[in-house]
């Protein structure tokens, strides 16, 4: 079996529904800030664009677009308490086993055993799928979340695409 | 655009001097790689199950880990580790 082009399936199917090709981003450096301390030090914060929401609150609309919304996870919810809505990728594993996407109960193991030093109060979802408002990310909504992994005194960000 | 946006914050952040790793499967690495995210652990699971089958914990836990040793041992920029564990159900 061939396996699936993903990217050209995407472009054909957006611009079969009459959009624009996309412009991808391409970058010809990488900005990189060295860990500066061991990890076992680190409070470690996470953050999944796999449209997950707290059973508290609305869910996702799968098949937003441009939603810049960002939701609060508590570090230490139950995963059985989240609904996830993305018509973006196939979310059935997923739903069966949050961690398949937002590994919280691996990161609360990693941190019971000191392999991390701890773990943010918060962590977060958001940035889901068809985000076609670049500076709006760029210049709004990533900052503003910055601001509050350092309020939260994060040392670094796992980040979990869907 | 998941793993675009996701991409930018990446490396908003890094400029901003907080570290990152990005965890994802391999179908979107062409796309993600030519945005040079600091460091990305690519796994070849299927897409929306980047950390592993549902229930697998002993894969979670191996991809989680890779990600956290890259963030220990990367020492350049763009740094993308490619993981040669193909998918697996859990049993």
């Amino acid at each position: 079996m061939e396996p699936i082009s993903y990217v050209k399936a995407i472009n054909d199917y957006y611009q079969g529904l009459g959009y624009p090709p996309y412009q991808w981003t391409v970058n010809t450096s990488a900005p990189f800030t060295p860990l500066s301390k061991p990890l076992h030090k680190c409070r470690i914060s996470m953050l999944t664009s796999g449209g997950i929401s707290h059973h508290t609150r609305e869910p996702f609309n799968p098949t937003a677009k441009n939603d810049l919304r960002l939701d609060e996870v508590d570090f230490q919810a139950s995963p059985s308490d989240f609904e996830i809505n993305d018509s973006y990728y196939d979310t059935r594993d997923a739903r069966k086993d949050l961690n398949v996407i937002f590994p919280i109960e691996r990161l609360r193991e990693l941190a019971r055993d000191g392999v991390i030093g701890s773990i943010a109060p918060r962590l977060w979802s958001g940035f889901m799928g068809r985000i076609y408002n670049r500076s709006k990310v760029l210049e709004e909504s990533a900052p503003a979340l910055g601001r509050e992994l350092l309020r939260d005194g994060v040392d670094l960000l796992v980040l979990v695409p869907a | 655009m998941c793993h675009v946006s996701v991409g930018h914050v990446a490396r908003i952040f890094e400029e901003a001097g907080l570290p990152t790793v990005i965890v994802m499967v391999r179908a979107f690495l062409p796309r993600v790689a030519a945005m040079k995210p600091p460091r990305v652990v690519v796994t070849r699971h299927i897409m929306g199950r980047p950390m592993g089958a549902p229930h697998d914990a002993e894969r979670q836990r191996q991809v989680l880990h890779a990600a956290l040793d890259l963030l220990v041992s990367a020492r350049q920029n763009g740094s993308i580790l490619e993981l040669p564990e193909p998918y697996r159900a859990a049993t």
